[in-house]
């Protein structure tokens, strides 16, 4: 090695201009904020213009037409009272959660962190149809409270009391998810601190590591509340046959007859509502939150020892977790077999006639079929264009596309209904464009736009972690730049994006808030024939239907779960060091 | 003698911080040259323009014969069209690919054939002692070991140069000096000229033919190891590299390359020393000394006149040596004597000045020069 070679590469270049031209990064950037454009920020637009317009003038009258009829100002009402409750009362189911899974010495704590994070996996429309069979009016609990106490019992599922109650069950795994994770990451000599100056372990609970986790439990409680106003399925199944309504239910309604001013205005309400609980939220959390205490070690921490009451909280949380999170599922099974509900559960009662009738008719399967075509498409659309719009913020640091990137994620804050009407508003007349109405396609726009920020965060987590290094390493070993992103940069995110892809795939195969305001005939899917199927009484069908697609749903869901704990692993690798 | 790599008044700023300021260096065939200053002086901004990752707004740089930076021409190759191997301090092994692929990858895409990437990365894997481990993945390494395959890598190509940025600082201190003796006899070895950054002036002074001392994007001196340490260019220079102590002391007077100097407490001790361009013609000044140009002798047996009384106030044992803490009037000295000479904490010393420099006390700007550079 001792003969020196002559330089590799001699080139010459292109004059100055040519290569501004030339530059990927700028013909990427205007490609990109062309899409942006279109899917994003053109439906925004509408909505905000459109509900600020009487016949062309500038006016409030849509907004005043709102608080004109009560039905309207109380749906606003509603939405709020019934998702604080339901968010109160998440935060509390999953914070006991948390706290018992984390800090006591429980045994099973695998497979119970399973269990509870399970409703993640299932839809809440799903939910509702299980709580109607077993708590409705010829529900199991309702029948089995008639048997032992001969009277009916003291609830009813069609109120605004079953709403928040389903809520709560459907969403604690948010507060769950995020107290658990602090609760794991927390500093232990914060407690250890409190322990040897003889605290006891309660206390150190209520005193240390409660107010440590504050922050925590309102993150979680933020995203159960947001993920509250959004819901469609419950307030649907469970209000609107008592004539509850909240905002998404009445923008329905207002849909149906259609009054396109009337939802566009409650849509920008309901956006409204979102932005100031996030704000609120936020100073919450900025006031509180100052603790830098949450490091990145993970030691046993302050353990309390349950002695006696062990094995009773083990089957307090077993039946717990059976009756929220197993038995709708359960039930939901059951109606899809049995010839009708409440029929006794003999053999000639068990039935497959509700999966022929679903599997004949010509709509449902083209739901299924829909719903299989829209749900990859989406998500393959969202991975490669959010992993572009990454790329340039994270590793080009193009100037805008971190602008981009915050315009792209912000549909995420928007409740389903508001990205539904928005397309209505942007494709059923379009300024520009094809008429979209009335074809899959919109329905695709409408899950790209709502779903563009799961693909972000995926993608743009994955990029920050890898080491700018790795590819300069690349850039100096002799790859040029399109290069090293096919050699280095692509098969260190492709597990993000995988799990990206994942994540929308499972979401959209089961979207309902916006499909059911923007679906037509010929353009359904699953979703909306079960909630169709349930809202005209054929539960059967519907649960037959939803049934179907569980195992989809929970394969994938299982997928997931894997992939995180895969790339838990592989982190420290992709940080492109791994200590000695 | 020829110049590998030149650099002619390279300068960088982000917006209105001079991150590089009008750098002009050369390095030549065979030499080990290391760029050495405080976080932030701008060493990595300078070796980053000489990779080609940071584009320089003024100045040229030439490598092996050939202009690959002119801001005047807007002339700026990529890193990739620059014959050069790079080293980082993260290593920046890729994770997702094994130990003969990462060696093997600059030679791939240089579209070298099989066999002949097979040969080169298997001597590259013979000369870094890990002849066996090619088939591994990245991960199931050590740092060192993969510091190694990094420097595999970037030696895989036989480049013209070698650039080196803060390699080792990820290493724990055994390792760090193992794999500082192999990277020199690497270099030896295939006499790769290579430029080196580090912050670290034992590293520096330890491995490196010349050394350029940078501070807030200043180049204050190029020089061999000897020539910094004893000659330093500036009182900046002076306090980087190695130790330094500053006593109070007097001119008394200049006669050609000497001066007289009372120092002490009461100005009871006299010396005469060399003078430097810093040195002041009269009156006070500052004595600058390093800890192994001080003498002690225990005061009983101190009756020569000529040396300032002192008290020791801490004492380190370092094996080889003993470091004193002195206090000699209100300030306080190190000094390093061999270990033979063992002083108790609180004894009465008398201190005596072997070589120093004799500096103004009430100027100490950074730049000021104290020996000039030929």
């Amino acid at each position: 090695m001792s003969q020196r070679p002559e330089p590799l590469h001699e080139v010459s270049e292109p004059p100055a201009l040519l290569r501004w031209w030339l530059d990927y990064r700028r013909v990427m950037m205007l490609l990109l904020a062309l899409f942006v454009g279109i899917t994003i920020v053109y439906p925004l637009y509408q909505v905000f213009w459109r509900s600020l317009m009487v016949d062309g003038e500038w006016s409030l009258a849509n907004y005043s037409a709102v608080f004109l009829r009560p039905s309207n100002y109380m749906a606003l009402w509603n939405t709020l009272w019934v998702s604080v409750l339901a968010t109160g009362l998440a935060v509390v189911i999953g914070t006991l959660a948390a706290f018992v899974i984390q800090r006591t010495d429980v045994p099973h704590k695998a497979l119970l962190s399973v269990l509870l994070v399970l409703p993640f996996a299932i839809p809440p429309l799903f939910s509702a149809i299980g709580w109607v069979q077993l708590a409705g009016p010829v529900g199991l609990f309702t029948q089995w409270w008639r048997e032992l106490f001969g009277a009916p019992p003291p609830w009813n599922i069609y109120s605004p009391g079953g709403i928040i109650f389903v809520l709560a069950v459907t969403n604690y795994p948010f507060v769950f998810i995020t107290v658990a994770g602090a609760l794991m990451r927390m500093d232990s000599s914060l407690e250890e601190a409190a322990r040897t100056s003889g605290v006891g372990p309660l206390r150190i609970m209520k005193d240390i590591t409660l107010p440590l986790v504050r922050p925590a439990i309102l993150g979680g409680a933020l995203l159960a509340f947001v993920s509250s106003i959004d819901n469609f399925g419950i307030p649907a199944v469970l209000g609107m046959r008592a004539q509850f309504y909240v905002l998404t239910t009445r923008i329905y309604e207002a849909l149906t007859i259609p009054n396109m001013p009337l939802a566009t205005a409650m849509s920008v309400l309901l956006v409204l509502v979102a932005i100031v609980c996030l704000v609120a939220f936020r100073r919450l959390e900025g006031t509180r939150g100052q603790y830098a205490v949450i490091s990145g070690k993970s030691v046993t921490p302050n353990v309390l020892r349950l002695g006696k009451a062990r094995p009773w909280v083990l089957a307090v949380l077993y039946l717990t977790l059976v009756v929220i999170v197993l038995m709708p599922v359960f039930a939901l099974v059951l109606t899809s077999l049995l010839r009708f509900w409440g029929a006794d559960l003999s053999a000639e009662n068990f039935t497959l006639r509700h999966y022929i009738a679903v599997l004949n008719q010509s709509g449902a399967r083209r739901g299924i079929i829909n719903s299989l075509i829209l749900a990859p498409a989406a998500a393959t659309i969202i991975v490669i264009v959010s992993a572009m719009i990454a790329y340039l913020n994270v590793k080009a640091r193009q100037r805008g596309a971190g602008l981009l990137d915050g315009i792209a994620t912000v549909p995420f804050a928007l409740p389903g209904s508001v990205i539904g009407v928005s397309m209505i508003l942007a494709w059923s007349n379009p300024a520009f464009g094809p008429t979209l109405y009335g074809t899959l396609w919109i329905l695709l726009a409408g899950y790209i736009m709502r779903y563009m920020a799961f693909g972000l965060q995926s993608t743009r987590s994955t990029l920050q972690q890898i080491h700018d290094s790795l590819e300069e390493a690349a850039w100096t070993s002799g790859a040029s730049r399109l290069r090293t992103i096919r050699d280095i940069t692509l098969p260190l995110l492709r597990p993000g994006m995988l799990a990206g892809w994942v994540l929308i795939f499972i979401s959209a195969f089961n979207e309902l808030t916006v499909s059911v305001l923007i679906w037509t005939t010929g353009a359904e899917t699953i979703g909306v024939w079960i909630f169709l199927m349930q809202d005209s009484g054929f539960t059967g069908r519907a649960a037959a239907l939803a049934v179907l697609t569980l195992p989809v749903i929970l394969l994938l869901y299982l997928f997931t779960q894997w992939l995180t704990k895969l790339e838990a692993r592989r982190r420290e690798r992709v940080a492109g060091k791994s200590d000695p | 003698m020829t110049a590998i790599l030149t650099l002619e008044g390279l300068t960088k700023r982000y917006g209105k911080v001079t991150a590089v300021d009008d750098i002009s260096l050369s390095i030549e065939a065979n030499e080990f040259f290391s760029l050495i200053g405080p976080s932030g002086c701008g060493k990595t901004t300078t070796l980053r323009s000489v990779a080609g990752l940071e584009s320089a707004q003024q100045g040229t740089i030439r490598m092996a014969g050939h202009t690959v930076f002119d801001a005047g021409t807007r002339r700026d190759l990529p890193p990739n069209k620059r014959p050069i191997g790079m080293v980082f301090q993260s290593y920046a092994v890729w994770p997702h690919m094994n130990i003969y692929e990462n060696i093997g990858y600059p030679l791939k895409v240089r579209r070298i054939p099989r066999d002949e990437i097979k040969r080169r990365v298997q001597r590259v894997l013979d000369m870094l002692g890990m002849s066996d481990l090619g088939a591994r993945m990245p991960s199931q390494l050590s740092g060192g070991q993969q510091q190694r395959v990094a420097l595999g890598r970037a030696l895989a190509i036989e480049p013209s140069l070698l650039l080196l940025d803060e390699p080792l600082s990820n290493l724990d201190a055994k390792l760090r000096e193992s794999m500082r003796a192999e990277l020199k006899q690497v270099q030896r070895d295939t006499g790769l000229p290579i430029l080196y950054v580090t912050h670290d002036q034992e590293e520096a002074l330890a491995m490196s033919d010349r050394i350029g001392v940078m501070s807030a994007g200043v180049l204050h001196q190029v020089g061999s190891p000897t020539e910094v340490y004893t000659r330093p260019a500036t009182r900046f220079v002076l306090d980087f590299i190695g130790t330094v102590s500053y006593l109070p002391c007097e001119v008394l007077k200049r006669e050609g390359e000497a001066v007289m100097i009372r120092w002490g407490e009461e100005g009871e001790a006299s010396a005469t020393l060399s003078v430097n361009q810093n040195t002041p013609e009269q009156g006070p000044a500052s004595l600058a000394v390093r800890p192994e140009h001080l003498l002690l002798t225990p005061v009983a047996d101190a009756a020569q006149p000529g040396l300032a009384r002192g008290r020791v106030k801490i004492r380190a044992y370092l094996g080889d040596a003993w470091e004193y803490h002195v206090r000699v009037g209100d300030c306080l000295v190190r000094v390093r004597t061999d270990s033979a000479q063992a002083l108790e904490e609180g004894s009465d010393v008398a201190v005596g000045v072997r070589e120093g420099y004799v500096v103004s006390a009430d100027d100490d700007r950074q730049d000021r020069v104290l020996f000039s550079v030929d």
